[in-house]
């Protein structure tokens, strides 16, 4: 009798083990070809003479149930890469290591549709450019350059702000910008609108500084047709050729309109 | 009663297009559909269509381009659904035409010999081949290191270094914080993927 027990015991873990493999297949952690299909199915027969119990019984059922799902993984993989047409990476390069310079530039070529561009001035970029200079805001009076005030600039209090401070904000900033954005991004407006209209230029300044120190990106949402504030995950040094500038007025009819 | 559209009215809008097409006004070429709309107004990919049609005879076309991640773009390259011969491939099916953007390109290909009058090499070209091809390879992104060390094998260190910032600058390739290297908008507006790598993996080795 304790034989008997000994053999069942063995039976069940073998059982067992069966539906572990079929469900590593499933999960995509196995490959369904390196499952012995007809090995299991003969094992799961000549183990099933030993099953009086029901959950012996459910047991082998789990396990038949198993082997289903690898041959149907096996039939998924089969049909995939039948009907698609398939791409092997290693294949590929494989072929870039093995061809030379002359046979990648020929077969590039042949793949190539160069983008035809003109730089040159159009009416149309005048018009742009008219446009842009007329819609700035007129600077208010007249001010006295270095020149006038004896070619020195005058100190004044509180005026300057410490770089270390404004770092400090910066920081504090991008933070808030982080938790607002979840992974996304955040419109710009809706960033820097605060209750007041200096709190508010005090955060668009701030802002300015954040995507110049390259915290976050200033992008244009191209269906909402806005300007959104995308945080990243850290800063980087970002190369002087890559930046631009994005001029954006913040009068305190802008700030109104916003604001209502 | 609705509005003539004669002649006259596609030709004034067709010349716009052109324009907007064919001079970079920023630090790209083209225009996106949602600008083409609004200059142009509703109806403005009938108007690129007929642009389309005069730039034939040029070998040019009007292409429209819809700027997936690159992991997305090698995916669709990849593995291509089955579809009925004959079938016109729909990309962007479901995508709304003013989420692309246009460029103008060239319709047919260029021989080697014209590579000179775009200022390149076929040292660059077969560089960039490599990038693009190791990068679709490997499902959209793979390591700067790992590009290097691919033309490396080809190429004398200087150029891998100047070949790649060239690339970079130029739109070709993306490079993100943690140094991987992924497919640019120019990749996707001039290359066509599919047919590079049917290409490659057609092409017999001696």
């Amino acid at each position: 009798m304790p034989g008997k027990r000994r053999d069942l015991k063995r039976a069940r873990e073998q059982l067992e083990h069966i539906i572990e493999m079929c469900e590593g297949v499933e999960a995509g952690g196995l490959d369904p070809f390196s499952v012995p299909v007809e090995e299991l199915i003969e094992a799961i027969r000549a183990l099933f003479h030993l099953w009086e119990e029901p959950e012996d019984l459910s047991l082998d059922a789990r396990a038949v149930e198993g082997i289903s799902s690898v041959i149907k993984a096996q039939s998924e993989w089969v049909r995939e890469r039948s009907t698609r047409l398939y791409m092997d990476p290693f294949l590929v390069e494989e072929r870039l290591s093995a061809l030379e310079p002359e046979t990648l530039a020929s077969l590039f070529l042949r793949a190539w549709h160069p983008v035809v561009e003109l730089e040159q001035m159009t009416p149309l970029s005048l018009e742009m450019a008219l446009k842009y200079w007329s819609e700035l805001p007129a600077r208010g009076g007249e001010e006295a350059g270095p020149e006038e005030l004896g070619g020195e600039l005058m100190p004044i209090e509180g005026a300057t702000v410490e770089e270390e401070r404004v770092e400090e904000e910066v920081e504090a900033l991008w933070e808030e910008l982080k938790r607002m954005a979840r992974g996304g991004s955040v419109p710009y407006w809706e960033f820097i609108m605060a209750d007041t209209y200096s709190e508010t230029v005090r955060r668009a300044y701030l802002t300015s500084f954040m995507v110049s120190y390259d915290y976050a990106k200033l992008e244009v949402d191209p269906l909402r047709q806005e300007l959104v504030l995308r945080p990243r995950r850290k800063p980087r040094k970002r190369l002087k050729e890559k930046a631009t500038s994005v001029v954006i007025p913040i009068s305190y009819e802008e700030w109104a309109s916003h604001a209502s | 009663m609705p509005a003539r559209r004669g002649k006259a009215y596609y030709a004034r809008k067709v010349k716009k297009a052109a324009h907007m097409l064919f001079f970079r006004r920023h630090y790209r070429p083209g225009a996106w559909g949602w600008e083409l709309r609004k200059a142009l107004g509703p109806d403005y990919v009938r108007v690129l269509k007929v642009l389309d049609g005069l730039l034939r005879p040029l070998d040019l076309t009007v292409k429209q381009v819809f700027e997936l991640p690159s992991r997305e773009v090698a995916k669709e390259v990849s593995a291509l659904p089955e579809a009925p011969e004959g079938a016109e491939e729909q990309e962007g099916a479901g995508r709304s035409p003013d989420e692309a953007r246009y460029y103008v390109v060239l319709r047919g290909t260029l021989e080697p010999t014209e590579l000179k009058y775009c200022g390149w090499r076929i040292d660059d070209i077969a560089a960039l081949a490599i990038a693009i091809g190791l990068i679709l390879a490997r499902g959209g992104k793979a390591p700067r290191a790992d590009v290097e060390a691919l033309l490396r094998e080809k190429l004398p260190d200087w150029r891998v270094r100047a070949g790649l910032e060239r690339f970079l600058k130029s739109g070709y390739l993306g490079e993100d914080e943690e140094g991987t290297l992924y497919l640019g908008w120019r990749t996707l507006a001039e290359v066509d993927l599919r047919a590079l790598l049917d290409l490659l993996m057609r092409y017999e080795l001696g």
